[in-house]
């Protein structure tokens, strides 16, 4: 049961990349999209914090760091939502996912976490997934260049 | 531009979940992940709808309906993840199964719906990435 769980996340997620490609196809407004997917979980949110009995309170430290990082996710999401207008979904997404490097790199100087072999590996991989990445781009951006010439 | 973009999503959309680890070492009650996440996403709201609302751009229905749906999504899989947590799946296998299969489903829709072809760099740099990604998650 947990591992189908985590298969039906992986779908869902993966879904959620589609959709957004998919809205991007219908000539959705990058900002309007994500204004608006932002929107519905604040107010889920909202509700579910007005329901605490505690009235949620907001340390005034807690404010000043989900106000910088929901910034940082709403920055990234109009960046995502532009790129695959003119990039790939998978390349797109795939840079969204290998994100999760730079929080692992900000915790081990942060709070000294150790640095395993296992993340040594995963770090070196990613920096050479995003080389071949930029390099593919910009072969694809020159092929271009080449076939219109061609065709000029 | 391209590049750009890249670059912003490489350096923001990591930082963006950091947040829940800083308030965990600062032993808040836990109720306190609610308010976090409502200013969170309201913050988010405000950084790319105050620019919007200055230019006199409107919601259009496409975006409001597709949001909705992309919200629906990412709550789902959100929540079967916490539920495979829940049920005793370690971490080091929920979350390279999902983030890893979600990549893989991406790229699936994208080559076989979207009509999506990839040079050999970009398959290479896919490929290490997802690899990179699975081993991210394991550590």
């Amino acid at each position: 049961m947990g591992l189908l769980l985590c298969f039906l996340g992986a779908l869902s997620f993966g879904l959620l990349g589609t959709a957004l490609k998919a809205a991007e196809r219908r000539n959705a407004n990058a900002s309007g999209l994500v204004v608006a997917s932002y929107g519905w979980p604040a107010l889920v949110m909202f509700v579910r914090t007005a329901l605490l009995k505690s009235g949620g309170h907001v340390p005034g430290r807690v404010f000043l760091i989900a106000v910088i990082f929901g910034t940082c996710a709403a920055v990234a999401s109009w960046a995502f939502q532009v790129s695959i207008r003119i990039g790939k979904v998978t390349v797109g997404w795939l840079m969204m996912n290998l994100s999760a490097g730079v929080p692992v790199v900000v915790s081990i100087w942060m709070y000294h976490e150790q640095l395993t072999p296992l993340k040594v590996s995963a770090f070196v991989l990613a920096i050479v997934s995003v080389f071949f990445l930029f390099w593919g781009q910009l072969a694809e951006k020159r092929g271009l260049g080449d076939s219109s010439a061609k065709g000029s | 531009m391209w590049f750009l973009l890249m670059l912003v999503i490489l350096l923001t959309n990591g930082m963006s979940a950091f947040g829940l680890k800083m308030i965990a070492g600062w032993a808040l009650p836990e109720t306190v992940k609610y308010p976090y996440l409502t200013v969170w996403y309201a913050g988010g709201l405000a950084c790319i709808g105050m620019p919007m609302l200055m230019k006199g751009l409107k919601l259009g229905k496409t975006e409001i309906l597709w949001g909705a749906i992309a919200g629906a999504l990412s709550i789902g899989g959100q929540m079967a993840m916490a539920v495979a947590l829940g049920s005793g799946v370690p971490g080091h296998v929920v979350f390279p199964i999902a983030i890893g299969g979600s990549i893989f489903v991406v790229a699936l829709v994208g080559r076989l719906v979207f009509r999506e072809r990839m040079n050999l760099p970009t398959a290479l740099g896919v490929a290490l990435g997802f690899v990179a990604v699975i081993l991210l998650g394991v550590s």
